[in-house]
């Protein structure tokens, strides 16, 4: 119909994806750039904003996927049958809420790389719910714990969450005065064992507090109220 | 029986291609309740059986394939019961692909309802995607006569969805370069 590039290269283009062919073409189109900026703008606002919640529309999907019908074959025409959809999974589309955290996903593996030599304590875990451990660090000694963490200048501490089955989790550290250190970012993962990615060191006076773990959205309602009913809890306790 | 996508890979396609594929469906349904449904339905589709999509050159025109199947489908079992806007009630429209008609796509758009499977996907891929013949006819895998034909049998019936509407006049959003 036109000289330009059809539109699935333009969107495909203003998504990221690179295509030589439409670069060399928006540096002679003005239509074309005008279209690609706009589609940019609104496709990265989407980004920001919706992708945030990603993990939870996947998440529906799955279970939806789980209850229907067996697998279909896809082509490139679409041609499946489909079950019906319920509105678990409705469009999340109508609340902007920039404030929520990215969910990242992370890929289940078995090489999760905690510490090599831990003295460990007796765990439970319970199916369907997240279990939650503490590694502590103190001048090179690592210790796993499961019940109150106690804490000195200098200990370090790095989550260690397991999950039976595939949720979004959040893990980090609450003090009582209300500082709040991330240990694992919000992350779609699938049943598993994972240690955080970050770690929280104390200074000369230990903060009290709880290292928390949970959905992202429990997470922040226990920071706020201090009600742990909904979230995986560890005490964190100075020692004198 | 064809392997799906894992949900890290689905979630990832959402947030690049979310934006692109809502938009997407509901230029085609013109309907924001069935454009979220046929947008879930695409990418469970994806979850039960995408696993092509990995080796796709073009990620998001295959993606577009998908919705564009599951909005005919939607289209044909809502034909009786749906109730649709016009185009320029989307308020996630963007402005039309500068290559085609704003006219004509609309026109092309009303007109998905009264089109079989093949029309339907042909006057997509020329009234919204801006394709140009020899791309259409490479894609359905038709001689270009034969697509140069076809779509002139739908502009025909495009033309007469916009003199039956008069109010279907919009701007011109640019024009080859």
């Amino acid at each position: 119909m036109s000289e330009h590039p059809a539109q699935f290269h333009l969107d495909a283009y203003a998504a990221g994806d690179r295509n030589e062919q439409v670069t060399g073409h928006l540096e002679t189109c003005e239509a074309c750039t005008d279209y690609v900026e706009k589609a940019r703008a609104l496709a990265a606002a989407f980004s920001e904003n919706e992708g945030a919640k990603a993990a939870e529309f996947v998440l529906a999907l799955d279970d939806e996927r789980r209850a229907g019908s067996g697998d279909a074959v896809v082509d490139e025409r679409g041609r499946p049958e489909r079950p019906r959809l319920s509105r678990r999974a409705a469009w999340i589309g109508g609340t902007m809420m920039a404030a929520a955290a990215a969910l990242l996903l992370v890929r289940t593996s078995s090489e999760n790389t905690g510490p090599s030599s831990v003295s460990s304590e007796p765990s439970v875990r319970f199916k369907g719910k997240q279990q939650i451990a503490v590694i502590r660090d103190r001048r090179g000694e690592q210790s796993r714990i499961t019940t109150e963490v106690r804490v000195r200048p200098g200990d370090q501490i790095r989550a260690e969450i397991s999950v039976d089955e595939t949720r979004p989790i959040e893990v980090g550290f609450l003090g009582k005065d209300g500082t709040w250190i991330l240990l694992l970012a919000p992350a779609l993962v699938e049943a598993g064992t994972y240690f955080s990615e970050r770690a929280a060191r104390f200074d000369e006076s230990p903060t009290e507090g709880w290292v928390i773990a949970g959905h992202p959205e429990e997470v922040s309602r226990a920071k706020t109220t201090r009600a742990f009913d909904e979230v995986s809890v560890l005490p964190v306790i100075a020692e004198p | 029986m064809s392997e799906g996508l894992s949900n890290r890979e689905v979630a990832d396609l959402y947030r690049r291609y979310g934006f692109f594929l809502r938009r997407r469906c509901l230029v085609l349904l013109r309907n924001s309740s069935l454009a979220d449904d046929a947008f879930q339905e695409t990418f469970m589709k994806l979850m039960r059986a995408g696993a092509p999509l990995r080796t796709a050159d073009e990620p998001l025109r295959w993606l577009y394939r998908v919705a564009d199947r599951t909005c005919f489908d939607l289209l044909r079992k809502t034909k009786n019961t749906r109730r649709s806007s016009s185009i320029d009630e989307m308020p996630e429209e963007l402005p039309a692909h500068p290559g085609v008609e704003p006219e004509m796509r609309r026109a092309a758009i009303e007109l998905l309802d009264a089109l079989d499977d093949e029309d339907q996907r042909i006057a997509v891929m020329a009234f919204v995607d801006g394709m140009n013949q020899q791309e259409i006819a490479d894609e359905l895998g038709y001689s270009r006569m034969t697509i140069i034909k076809r779509m002139a049998r739908l502009r025909e019936r495009a033309q007469r969805v916009l003199a039956d509407r008069p109010r279907l006049v919009a701007p011109r959003h640019g024009g080859p370069s």
